[in-house]
């Protein structure tokens, strides 16, 4: 008898157990996986990195709301994907080859590799729609063997300097310095009476490699020195190269940076900064909106390019800058889904999407007049990026490439390398590349 | 030892469910992983098979050694930090005393919050200028041992240990709580009317008990110790120059950074088989002395 | 004597409070931080707040999409939980309390999966996913974390089991008890310390964990609270109070869980006397 209850007890566990998988399968037994095309209704799917409370996130989610509002007939099911992992999960679901119908991608380097498994669909018939707003360049870095893959949202320059004007005329300098020479002289002084030079946030690696090198390149080299490195026409080891390298090294030995800096993410370097306890921040155009536009002592800051060098191959108004946000469609497309898709993209990229972006302060790649009434802040950046464009770093050299010079840049900062072995090793894992 | 009929069935049928579940969601992938380990591949273009080569690269890779090194120090950390520490909250939180209870809720607290929590309180605690730590050491006159704690590539891992200590600790301790209230209290009785007391007791008497649990956690600590991720790669994201970079990370960056995923299984392979080797001595000895 | 024990006493209170400020402090920071305005954190990460900000608990409750995630979580927890623990504790019974030919082999294979390095299985599971058609439901979470857990599970449980004497199931075979029996009503009330430990532990891993998650999952509607607590980092931004705000909402269900099994922590004593 009491054999019997005690089954009873253990059926009825087993039970509850294989319920809760059976019900957990059933509860969303209506998945779609893939975008679905029943009857007239389309449903598309949609990965982007837009969940931050920002300005722009808010103006792309507000676009997306709109085109549902415009087509009752195409449902665009969202995944966003907070930034940080955004292209992890971009990697692993281009491995299992299972993108979603639509993506934000990223161009250059981390464009290619999508390319190369024919994940994406070119869209080149459909560029008559924005031929008329984007130029080439701004397009180049989401072509690729001469067919275009994405549209930009939005353009991003990686090497503004902002700058506390009022520690700068304290130690002399009532604009900003023109020469490296000068720039170093102002470190120097700025460190004497006691202030942090600059504020860096440098745990992620990016901003050594991003917003310094690419800018530092430029004057050393010139714009046109990655392409040959690709093309093995120049080496890493070039001695202008290295002294380029060099920069980062006498910036860590002037203690030019904050003692944190290799342990602060780029946020915090902002905030140092923005709490006045240092003289300057490189960083990206974005970050403007926090630094000026929206902040309610923003006039205490100005903005500049890093200076020209004595006997640089570069341009010293060339500001070093990105499109980003491409919106791109997946080649697994049935044709009603992609007609779907390319609606989509129409409505979603075009000038109303650009003016949006330029009215609250985000720069834009497109040929779109500025409003009147847009930040003076904004009007500033425009004018100081507008002197031709420079390649950022990893937009052109690959990613594997690239980890290795973030980590031997956060290695120079801590004394750990010289430019010479970094210059070496950055060489030679491109050339190890298979 | 039963003897009972059907007790084969009954032992079939009883593991059948969990090994199911675990052959095809668990096995399967390491199988697969190890798999990948023998190729070349980059999660898009076509896998080719390289043989040994990823194991070759990763064994010249000073950078790979350098986390097998930093991995050693958390392994150590774990059994010779956590272990005694969550032993002894144990010991003194085992008795009936005001508060006890009290004292073993907050020891938890470290265990459940997140990952992201611990490392933007433990950024805050090291920062240089306005951190916590340096802020008392300077307040107690002992300026010359303020350090940059995370930046500095002499005290980074030090630092990190210290976090690990603190996150895992209250696990050790709740862990040897369960072990020590199930010693039947005839045993303590007994002991007492031996003469046996205080730290006398503890060594003769409850540690003997609770051996196997000790070797239980001994094991747990290393196996979470060869895993260990989420901390540093918030923290420090394995840098100042890769001083912090344990296996797991440097695994994750060729994989996921890098898109190497032939050579990332190659790495997880690696890690595998050493705390395997590992935990079987560490069991050996275990065992051994028993 | 009695002074020494006096001393003593003021000595293990002295250091269980240090450890007890050292524990709490974290969650008070995070407290007093989530009322805070950004520019307040930013300005000094010390500081009370001057005005107590509520709206930072709507805001984050809505930037992390908490009225889905939640639920979501609540349901993938526990579903893991239960299979877990319940086929974890019958495995681990079979282990500890029977010699049969393969014991040492299966109990083997259980242990490896403590040591394998979970990103590993990322890519593989993706696809393992992807081919029996479980991406972006429940179940291609809850069969994860369980196949991962059952690991600890099993080694824990079966560790406890082992050391109990070799006659308790005498009176039950005596009784004419079946093994099922046996595991229910002898073994499993008596493992109840260890149960509740295991229990807790799976409540931690599966309520916290993200990397899964953030891949398998898709759509809005499944996704759980992890990935929302990570919707207020950008690149170049981040809303950290409002994250601590969220992070604070997230802490209160396990800590509940946790207070709740901790009686059964400690009734284990008593349950193991009577018993035993």
């Amino acid at each position: 008898m009491k054999t019997t209850k005690n089954m009873k007890k253990t059926l009825l566990i087993g039970s509850v157990a294989l319920l809760t998988l059976v019900t957990a399968a059933c509860g969303n037994s209506n998945n779609a996986n893939k975008g679905s095309a029943d009857g007239e209704k389309v449903t598309l799917n949609m990965m982007h990195p837009w969940t931050s409370p920002n300005v722009d996130n808010e103006v792309y989610k507000a676009r997306i709301a709109a085109f549902e509002k415009l087509h009752p007939e195409i449902t665009i099911k969202q995944d966003g994907v907070a930034a940080a992992q955004y292209k992890t999960k971009l990697r692993t679901l281009a491995a299992a080859n299972n993108l979603s119908d639509i993506n934000v991608v990223w161009p250059g380097a981390d464009l290619e590799p999508l390319v190369a498994g024919n994940l994406l669909m070119p869209i080149d018939s459909e560029m008559a729609n924005w031929s008329s707003i984007l130029s080439t360049e701004a397009l180049a870095g989401f072509n690729q063997g001469g067919k275009q893959y994405a549209i930009p949202t939005k353009q991003t320059f990686v090497d503004i300097i902002y700058y506390n004007k009022e520690m700068f005329a304290k130690v002399g300098y009532d604009t900003f310095p023109e020469t490296y020479d000068q720039f170093i002289d102002a470190i120097k002084k700025l460190k004497d009476s006691g202030i942090t030079p600059i504020s860096l946030g440098n745990k992620e690696q990016w901003p050594l490699q991003s917003s310094y090198l690419s800018a530092i390149q430029e004057r050393f080299v010139g714009s046109d020195f990655l392409a040959k490195v690709m093309n093995k026409e120049a080496k890493f080891t070039d001695p202008e190269y290295v002294k380029a390298l060099g920069v980062i090294e006498e910036l860590s030995k002037l203690k030019a940076f904050n003692t944190d800096a290799n342990n602060m993410d780029s946020v915090q370097g902002q905030d140092y900064f923005i709490q006045g306890k240092a003289a300057m921040h490189i960083s990206s155009s974005t970050v403007d909106s926090r630094i000026r536009i929206t902040n309610e002592e923003g006039n205490k800051f100005g903005i500049a390019l890093f200076p020209s060098v004595t006997g640089g191959l570069g341009d010293a108004k060339k500001s070093s800058g990105v499109a980003q946000y491409g919106i791109a469609i997946s080649s697994d497309l049935d044709e009603k889904q992609k007609a779907a898709a390319l609606e989509f993209m129409k409505f979603f990229v075009n000038e109303d999407l650009y003016k949006e972006l330029i009215s609250k302060g985000v720069v834009v790649p497109a040929k779109v007049d500025v409003p009147a009434d847009a930040s003076e802040y904004l009007k500033e950046m425009i004018a100081l990026t507008s002197n031709g464009t420079s390649p950022v770093f990893d937009s052109i050299i690959p990613t594997q490439v690239t980890s290795v010079m973030q980590n031997g840049l956060q290695a120079i900062t801590v004394g750990r390398m010289t430019p010479e072995q970094l210059a070496k090793d950055v060489q030679a894992a491109l050339d190890g590349m298979k | 030892m039963h003897t009972l009929k059907g007790t084969k069935y009954a032992i079939f049928f009883g593991l059948l469910p969990a090994l199911i579940i675990y052959l095809g969601i668990a096995v399967v992938p390491i199988g697969m992983s190890a798999y990948y380990s023998f190729m070349n591949w980059d999660g898009i273009h076509p896998m080719t098979f390289t043989g040994f080569d990823n194991f070759t690269e990763i064994f010249k890779d000073s950078i790979f050694w350098l986390s097998v090194k930093n991995n050693m120090i958390i392994l150590l950390t774990g059994v010779l930090g956590q272990i005694p520490l969550g032993l002894l909250l144990a010991l003194l939180l085992n008795r009936s005393m005001k508060g006890a209870g009290f004292f073993r809720t907050i020891g938890f607290l470290p265990v459940v919050i997140s990952s992201v929590m611990v490392s933007l309180i433990f950024g805050t605690v090291y920062n240089t200028e306005y951190g916590l730590l340096n802020s008392i050491l300077g307040s107690v006159g002992l300026d010359s041992w303020q350090q940059n704690w995370l930046g500095d590539t002499k005290w980074s891992m030090f630092s990190i240990s210290v976090a690990y200590i603190w996150q895992n600790c209250g696990f050790f301790m709740v862990i040897f709580l369960a072990a020590l209230q199930n010693i039947p209290n005839e045993v303590n009785e007994a002991a007492e009317l031996d003469g046996a007391s205080g730290l006398n007791k503890v060594m003769r008497i409850t540690i003997p008990m609770i051996r196997g649990t000790i070797l239980i956690a001994v094991v747990f600590s290393i196996s979470n110790s060869f895993r260990v991720f989420d901390l540093i790669q918030i923290m420090t994201g394995g840098g100042p120059a890769h001083a912090t970079e344990v296996m797991t990370v440097y695994m994750y960056n060729n994989a996921f950074v890098n898109m190497r995923f032939g050579y990332g299984s190659a790495v997880s392979v690696l890690i595998l088989i050493f705390s395997l080797i590992v935990v079987t001595i560490v069991n050996r000895l275990g065992k051994e002395k028993a | 004597m009695e002074k020494k024990s006096g001393l003593f006493r003021t000595l293990v209170y002295a250091f269980l409070s240090m450890f007890a400020i050292i524990n709490i402090f974290p969650i008070f920071w995070m407290i007093v931080n989530s009322f805070k305005t950004e520019q307040e954190y930013s300005g000094n990460p010390f500081s009370f707040p001057k005005v107590l900000q509520f709206s930072n608990y709507s805001k984050a409750w809505e930037v992390a999409n908490m009225n889905t995630y939640f639920v979501n979580s609540i349901i993938i927890t526990f579903a893991s939980l239960i299979v877990t623990v319940l086929l974890g504790a019958l495995a681990a019974y079979f282990l500890s309390r029977f010699e049969f030919k393969l014991r040492g082999f299966t109990y083997g294979l259980f242990l490896l999966g403590m040591l394998v390095p979970i990103h590993a299985t990322l890519i593989p599971i993706f696809m393992i996913m992807k081919n029996i058609n479980l991406l972006d439901t429940y179940l291609s979470l809850i069969l994860p974390y369980t196949a991962f857990h059952l690991s600890l599970t099993i080694f824990i449980l079966e560790g406890f089991m082992r050391g109990f004497p070799r006659d308790l199931e005498e009176s039950g075979v005596m009784d004419g008890a079946g093994v099922f029996r046996i595991f229910w009503s002898i073994i499993l009330p008596i493992t109840r310390p260890a149960l509740a430990t295991v229990i807790i532990l799976n409540f931690i891993y599966n309520w916290n964990e993200f990397l899964f998650a953030l891949v398998l999952i898709s759509s809005s509607a499944l996704k759980t609270l992890p990935l929302g607590l990570a919707n207020f980092v950008g690149v170049e931004t981040a809303s950290l109070t409002l994250q601590m705000a969220a992070l604070t909402i997230a802490l209160v269900p396990i800590l509940i869980f946790y207070l709740l099994l901790q009686k059964q922590l400690v009734n284990g004593m008593t349950a193991g006397s009577v018993k035993g």
